[in-house]
């Protein structure tokens, strides 16, 4: 049997190691203890409650927010999927392209010490952040993470969304940047499973190589359900009372202007 | 290995380094290229387009149309955390204004620079704009002449639309200058929402005209049409539709076997000659974080304005080249007023070229009080579902008092009032030149490798504050007319929002109040030139980028032959 360092090297190395689970990733040897995890799913359902469509939970937040932790236990880090096209969407002969998202893309230099600091921390680099002196020392996304978790485990109240929104403001925006980025990035940073983010919000994705408007030599060719240059056939979800009522106050606040 | 040198990898000896693979360092080294110059291009960014310099296939791109990794991991940009930016309003601020040291005026660092990022609307400037010196008087600004007019950069400008292959509709556009030819492809599929939109402008009187853009309308010079997959402005082509400069120009001399380009290298220092009359020598941080050292016969400045000038102050703390005390000043951008409309309908503006139309009705009159001089306005579509995102919390945060609302969140991004259902009007107003807004080094903040940022110094004048106030209103009023439900102006950003950075070598006719001639030569250096948005005297109420190419055909072409550069247009 081949070890996972054998094999890496017959299939060509760091590419190859891109594709594999590191050593100790994932289950068994987690970032966060099954509390911290209950607690996080928690919170991503306040961030996006789960109703008709899923919540944050179940588009795959804690996914995200492990695979992000846990960019620099790898070989290569899934930081930026490459390019140019994913699976999800056909060539012109009707073929599908390999899924390029699934690998990722070698950091440079500067940019991989950027991605250090902001997921391990000033501790990432071997001289710490370039302004650490000025701005004071940054802390790891996984502290920050661990930080908040603590904190919300210290709120003793029923209701979640209440527990949420008496956590530090700071924790909170991170919190909903990280929910939001794994609900609706494309899923092979992974969140946003099965394209359920996608699909909860009718967005079609990423649309290359097919896109929306196709030369035929003499025009072009739009797609039948998505239209480019024309009206969507329907709408899957009109404005509700409340969101016009919203868009009202919007407007009068910014001192704009509506045709109601 | 990860390649970072890309074209003749033999050549050691060269004519001319150009430093940045932009919009304003890719034209010049492909006008020496081609005329059997050699050419070394430092770049200090990444290069993600893969086989480059191969003359049998196009470029393939790592770009892709991904959200996450182009507009919120900054794929293509700097990196806040360890290159920075600092800035302030004016010197009564202190060193800076500490809550804002991150990415200020962030233009892509990347093979390619800027022209990867933009969806490539590439309008030229109109014939006045070039004049503003002798027709604008106007307290605390520095409106100058441009030493090049439209007349003499015109053929510039129509060798740049070949190569890069600019889509339009030549005399669509009323306020348009004389061209000498047609636009290289006519205008592209266009979007539902910008037909909505021109039905409002021509219910008002205003003129909608197809954007001159750099995309591919139908097959062109080997590149494919573009499929309008959505993903354009700020984002870079994954199919080589868009014809920025790295996939035409930079490509091309690379190709040519006279041209070498190194990537993933700064310049951190150019080093005079004893007299301090030319440059020796420039000094290099290497991909691998080693220090290196390149000579040639001419340097080109070509980097961005901002890096340009902190290039020039990183070499001598007064300013290489500033016996006018003016690098670094001057710097602009353009005034963006953003209008937002919502419609009822979903428009799906995230569908095709974000902006396909535009109208200049807006542009204004030198000193006329009825039409202010403001700039072209662009109809473009909505972004996307991260972006989204933020913006609603933005509007959860200021109606719920800061306290998070998921159910609303949820039912706006299922909605979609602020994506699927928006269109939007932006104008790219003229910033007025003022001697104090300006580049300089931080006196703490550094990068990296310990080198100072640059410290951007910059407030707006009334010229173009008035002038946004002005036409406010008619934008409301053309996206109502358009159908919108809802239509108001975005709140402005502490730090202006556009990425169109001009200024800071000021070029000019007189040394006592340029930094560079008009074929792009720092007055006080004998072969230190520039090439990009730095030289530009005044900043136009337009797109920058086409000005940009022809500017630099230009200085590419001076440099092959002083006297008639004209001559060297192929």
């Amino acid at each position: 049997m081949l070890t996972r360092r054998e094999l890496i090297r017959l299939l060509g190395g760091a590419a190859a190691l891109a594709q594999l689970p590191a050593c100790g990733d994932n289950a068994g040897d987690r970032v966060f203890t099954a509390s911290e995890l209950a607690m996080l799913d928690k919170l991503a359902d306040v961030v996006i409650p789960p109703d008709d469509q899923p919540g944050g939970s179940a588009l795959g937040a804690v996914a995200y927010i492990e695979r992000l932790i846990t960019a620099f236990d790898q070989a290569m880090p899934p930081i930026y999927a490459s390019g140019p096209f994913s699976d999800r969407n056909p060539n012109g002969d009707g073929t599908f392209p390999d899924n390029d998202f699934a690998t990722f893309v070698e950091l440079d230099r500067v940019n991989d010490a950027a991605w250090r600091l902001f997921v391990l921390g000033s501790a990432g680099l071997p001289d710490g952040g370039p302004n650490d002196a000025l701005l004071g020392p940054i802390a790891s996304l996984k502290d920050q993470i661990k930080q908040g978790l603590a904190a919300a485990r210290d709120i003793h109240v029923s209701d979640p969304a209440e527990l949420f929104n008496g956590l530090d403001p700071d924790f909170r925006a991170l919190f909903i940047e990280l929910v939001t980025e794994a609900a609706f990035a494309a899923p092979e940073y992974g969140g946003n499973p099965e394209l359920a983010g996608w699909d909860m919000i009718h967005f079609e994705g990423d649309s290359q190589p097919r896109g929306y408007s196709q030369w035929n030599g003499s025009g072009y060719d739009e797609r039948p359900g998505e239209p480019m240059s024309t009206p969507n056939p329907f709408d899957p979800e009109p404005l509700s009372d409340d969101i016009h009522q919203l868009l009202d106050t919007v407007v009068a606040v910014l001192g704009g202007k509506s045709s109601s | 290995m990860r390649q970072t040198v890309y074209g003749n990898q033999s050549l050691s000896q060269f004519d001319t380094i150009v430093i940045g693979s932009g919009a304003g360092g890719a034209p010049v080294a492909y006008v020496l290229a081609q005329n059997g110059k050699t050419v070394l291009v430092i770049e200090a960014g990444p290069c993600h387009l893969d086989f480059l310099d191969d003359p049998t296939q196009l470029p393939v791109p790592r770009f892709s149309n991904d959200e996450l990794k182009i507009e919120h991991r900054n794929f293509i940009e700097m990196q806040t955390l360890v290159e920075p930016r600092s800035w302030r309003n004016s010197e009564a601020d202190g060193d800076r204004i500490d809550s804002l040291t991150g990415n200020v005026q962030n233009l892509p660092k990347t093979v390619g620079g800027g022209g990867l990022h933009a969806d490539l609307k590439m309008p030229r400037f109109q014939p006045t704009d070039f004049q503003f010196g002798t027709l604008l008087d106007i307290p605390g600004t520095t409106f100058a002449d441009w030493p090049v007019q439209y007349d003499e950069l015109e053929p510039f400008y129509a060798w740049g639309e070949r190569l890069c292959g600019v889509q339009g509709l030549a005399g669509a556009n009323p306020f348009e200058g004389p061209r000498s030819s047609p636009y290289p492809m006519p205008p592209g599929n266009q979007m539902y929402g910008s037909m909505r939109v021109g039905e409002g402008l021509a219910s008002l009187g205003y003129t909608m005209f197809p954007y001159p853009t750099a995309v591919a309308s139908v097959p062109y010079d080997g590149r494919p049409a573009c499929n309008d997959c959505g993903f354009c402005s700020g984002y870079p082509c994954p199919i080589n539709a868009k014809g920025s400069t790295a996939v035409t120009m930079l490509r091309k001399a690379l190709v040519s076997g006279n041209c070498q380009l190194r990537a993933e290298t700064r310049v951190v220092k150019l080093v005079p000659n004893g007299a301090g009359t030319a440059i020796a020598s420039i000094e290099t941080i290497e991909p691998d974080g080693s220090r290196g050292s390149y000579t040639a016969d001419r340097y080109v400045l070509a980097a961005s304005p901002i890096e340009d000038a902190r290039l020039l102050f990183l070499s001598d703390p007064a300013g290489l080249g500033n016996s006018s005390g003016l690098v670094g000043r001057n710097l602009m951008f353009h005034y963006q007023t953003i209008a937002l409309g919502v419609f009822d309908e979903r428009v799906h503006g995230y569908r095709g070229r974000t902006v396909d139309h535009g109208f200049a009705d807006f542009r204004g009159v030198p000193n006329d009080p009825a039409h202010p001089l403001a700039g072209i306005v662009e109809i473009s579509g909505g972004g996307f579902p991260i972006g989204e995102g933020q913006f609603y919390k933005r509007v959860i945060d200021q109606l719920r008092a800061g306290k998070w609302d998921g159910p609303l969140f949820k039912k706006l991004m299922r909605q979609s009032p602020g994506r699927d259902r928006v269109m939007v009007l932006v104008i790219q107003a003229e910033d007025a030149p003022q001697s104090q807004n300006r580049v300089d080094l931080d006196p703490a903040l550094v990068d990296l490798d310990g080198l100072p940022v640059p410290r951007i110094t910059y407030q707006n004048h009334a010229f173009e504050v008035d002038a946004g106030t002005f036409y406010e209103p008619k934008l409301l009023d053309i996206l109502l007319a358009a159908g919108a439900h809802y239509a108001f102006i975005a709140p402005r950003d502490p730090i202006p929002a556009s990425q169109h950075v001009m200024g800071t070598l000021r070029s000019g006719s007189d040394p006592k109040t340029s930094v560079c001639d008009a074929n792009g030569k720092l007055w006080d250096l004998g072969n230190l030139y520039a090439s990009d948005g730095a030289l530009f005297p005044t900043s136009s109420g337009h797109n920058p980028t086409m000005t940009i190419v022809a500017l630099a055909l230009r200085v590419g072409a001076a440099l092959v032959n002083p006297g008639s550069p004209t001559s060297v247009i192929q």
